[in-house]
């Protein structure tokens, strides 16, 4: 088994493609943290200033007339938490961590990446006539797609990494490794401001929202086994890494969008309070069934196949 | 490798069917080890299919495939361990070089060494150009890597559809010879299709005879090595020729005769015509010309795949 990740592994680092997918979340984790530095304001001193400018600008932005309710809330909370800096004293300088947490948001672009070499895996056997060569080992075709699954995975597991690695050291020499952690502010069920260690917070956002990455490769892996088409199965999955979220939260009225997939794939909205007000047990149930169904979806699909030309 | 007694290959009663389609139509067939035994058919007549159910690519839908006694649906991995193929074209991945190539299916199998790979593709003519990127490769080229991969873990039962496609006559005679060297030293069983009924006289022991998915006709060697010895077309040009022929009927009924194009045409051998000349002529017909109608191998192949009716 490992020969045959190993194989994958070559064939998928063969690709330019993979090359400029990891070069791209360097940069942009190195741009994003960039980005924060120089919006921070610059001397310490000015940071209450800088904060409570910021209250101001939430508080006049609120006034604007028509303003949707969702983006009402938003403002409000921003504004409770920033008061609740001023107010408690706490360590108002961005830190290493605050951004290394910031940039989990670019997990999701991990994830259409990883979507893409998930689709590539399967369907560029198929289109270069490889498959056939590939399938008359011996070995079972279950084994062939695990090794092909486990190896798109591992590249994900590897862009995590490389997001959290990058992110660190390039946070850390903008604002200084030793800089005062500053807790994570969120607004709780109750409406209170609650605090939580930094640290453990970029962890829990790494952690969760790393699911996208299992479960979006996993829907580009299924759709290039069953289509063999590699535009088919990675425009599907990009136009539902991108779509999805919004749809799932257009709809939440309906009772029944609380099961589709892209309600859940950032369970970490869940812990702060989800729009579709379900438990994240129910999330984490609802995760495991689409995991499951897919992937047998795909390994079914996959071993009954009759292989002919293209 | 070399296997025990038995059949390499048994096809028993397959029939494949796409939809309500049938492609392939209760096909049997045994290969015995150390034979070459060639699928010859016209375009669509299902040699590729018969040869994707043969390495399980495909599944049958009736009937089975054994692999020395071992079936390739019921018992996938033993079966085809023993063989090699190349299926259509031998699509190999461009971006990798010939060498990483062979190495990616080396791992595939227990036990093949860099060693291993360096002499398959010493055999194959390739070592000078292996590190290339396969991308870079002629058409005949990647033929060659393509039997490379089929050969590189000693399979007793060698499978090669089309193997002739893109070769250089030079390396095709050289594929030729090595595939009878195969069968003759190592008792391998080797399976090719084509639709070049001369390569595949000169190549095989046995010919199989594919049309419409249906086998037509097994010709041993024998049958087909001294073709041009027996029968064939002559055109006799005489006067009067309706009166002719119908004396010629009558006289040879056991002959197939018949008018066309201002000629009387009988089917012979040579002795038979140099009778009939004799007969014509002392019946006081004249004869200007009798011409041999030399079969053309485009004829041949038509005939013996009944594409001319
Ligand atoms: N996916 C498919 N669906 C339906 N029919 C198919 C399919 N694939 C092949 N066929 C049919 O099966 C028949 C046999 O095709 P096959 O490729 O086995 O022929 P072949 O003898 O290898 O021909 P060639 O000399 O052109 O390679 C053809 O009539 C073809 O149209
Ligand atoms: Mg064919």
């Amino acid at each position: 088994m490992i020969k045959l990740i190993k194989n994958e592994m070559i064939k998928m680092f063969a690709r330019k493609s993979t090359w400029v997918m990891i070069a791209f979340v360097i940069v942009l984790t190195s741009f994003s943290s960039i980005v924060m530095y120089k919006m921070s304001p610059e001397k310490p001193e000015n940071s209450r200033v800088f904060y409570e400018q910021q209250i101001e600008s939430s508080k006049q932005a609120l006034e604007t007339p028509f303003l949707p309710d969702y983006q009402k809330d938003e403002l409000k909370k921003s504004i409770k938490i920033n008061e609740y800096i001023l107010e408690n004293n706490l360590p108002m300088e961005p830190s290493l961590w605050e951004q290394v947490q910031d940039n989990s948001s670019l997990i999701v672009l991990i994830a259409i990446f990883i979507s893409s070499a998930a689709a590539t895996i399967v369907a560029s056997e198929f289109s270069q006539g490889t498959i056939k060569l590939l399938l008359i080992r011996p070995l079972s075709r279950s084994k062939v797609l695990l090794s092909k699954y486990l190896a798109v995975m591992s590249l994900g597991l590897i862009m995590i990494v490389v997001l959290f690695i990058v992110s660190v050291v390039v946070s850390g020499l903008l604002f200084g490794f030793d800089g005062a952690a500053k807790p994570y502010l969120y607004i709780g069920s109750e409406g209170n401001v609650v605090e939580v260690d930094m640290v453990y917070k970029t962890m829990e956002s790494y952690g969760l929202k790393s699911v996208a990455i299992l479960m979006y490769p996993t829907l580009a892996f299924m759709l290039a086994v069953v289509f063999r088409t590699n535009a088919l199965a990675q425009g599907l999955t990009i136009v539902s890494i991108i779509l999805g979220p919004q749809v799932a939260n257009a709809l939440t009225d309906y009772s029944w969008t609380k099961y589709l997939l892209f309600a859940h794939t950032d369970p970490s909205l869940t812990l702060s309070g989800n729009p579709f007000g379900v438990s994240f047990a129910f999330s984490i149930l609802i995760l495991g069934i689409y995991f499951v169904l897919m992937n047998s979806i795909s390994w079914y699909t996959f071993r009954k196949r009759d292989i002919m030309g293209q | 490798m070399n296997m025990k007694d038995g059949y390499a290959v048994r096809l028993q009663n397959v029939t494949k069917k796409i939809g309500n389609k049938t492609i392939i139509d209760n096909l049997s067939l045994d290969i015995l080890p150390g034979e070459v035994f060639g699928f010859l058919g016209p375009n669509g007549a299902g040699k590729t299919t018969t040869i994707r159910m043969m390495v399980g690519l495909m599944a049958v839908t009736q009937g089975d495939i054994l692999i020395h006694n071992k079936s390739i649906a019921r018992n996938f991995k033993e079966a085809i361990s023993d063989v090699g193929a190349i299926v259509e074209n031998p699509e190999l991945y461009g971006f990798m070089s010939g060498y990483r190539n062979l190495e990616h299916f080396a791992n595939m199998v227990k036990g093949i060494g860099k060693d291993c790979i360096m002499e398959t593709s010493r055999q194959v003519g390739l070592e000078n150009r292996i590190h290339d990127k396969v991308k870079t490769y002629s058409l005949g080229m990647r033929q060659r890597l393509g039997l490379a991969q089929a050969i590189l873990h000693k399979p007793s039962v060698l499978i090669l559809d089309e193997p002739s496609n893109g070769l250089d006559p030079a390396g095709i005679r050289e594929m030729r010879e090595y595939l009878r060297g195969l069968a003759k030293n190592e008792n391998t069983a080797v399976i090719v299709s084509s639709h070049l009924l001369a390569e595949m006289e000169m190549m095989c022991d046995r010919i199989g005879v594919i049309k419409d998915g249906k086998l037509i006709d097994v010709k041993e060697k024998s049958e087909f090595i001294h073709q041009d010895e027996g029968e064939s077309w002559y055109a006799f040009k005489t006067d009067k020729l309706e009166k002719a022929e119908a004396q010629l009927r009558e006289t040879f009924p056991n002959l197939e005769i018949s008018l066309a194009g201002g000629v009387i045409k009988v089917k012979a051998v040579a002795d038979t015509v140099a009778g009939i000349n004799a007969w014509l002529v002392k019946n006081g017909y004249l004869v200007y010309t009798i011409t041999q109608e030399v079969k053309t191998l485009e004829d041949r192949f038509l005939e013996v795949t009944g594409g001319r009716k």
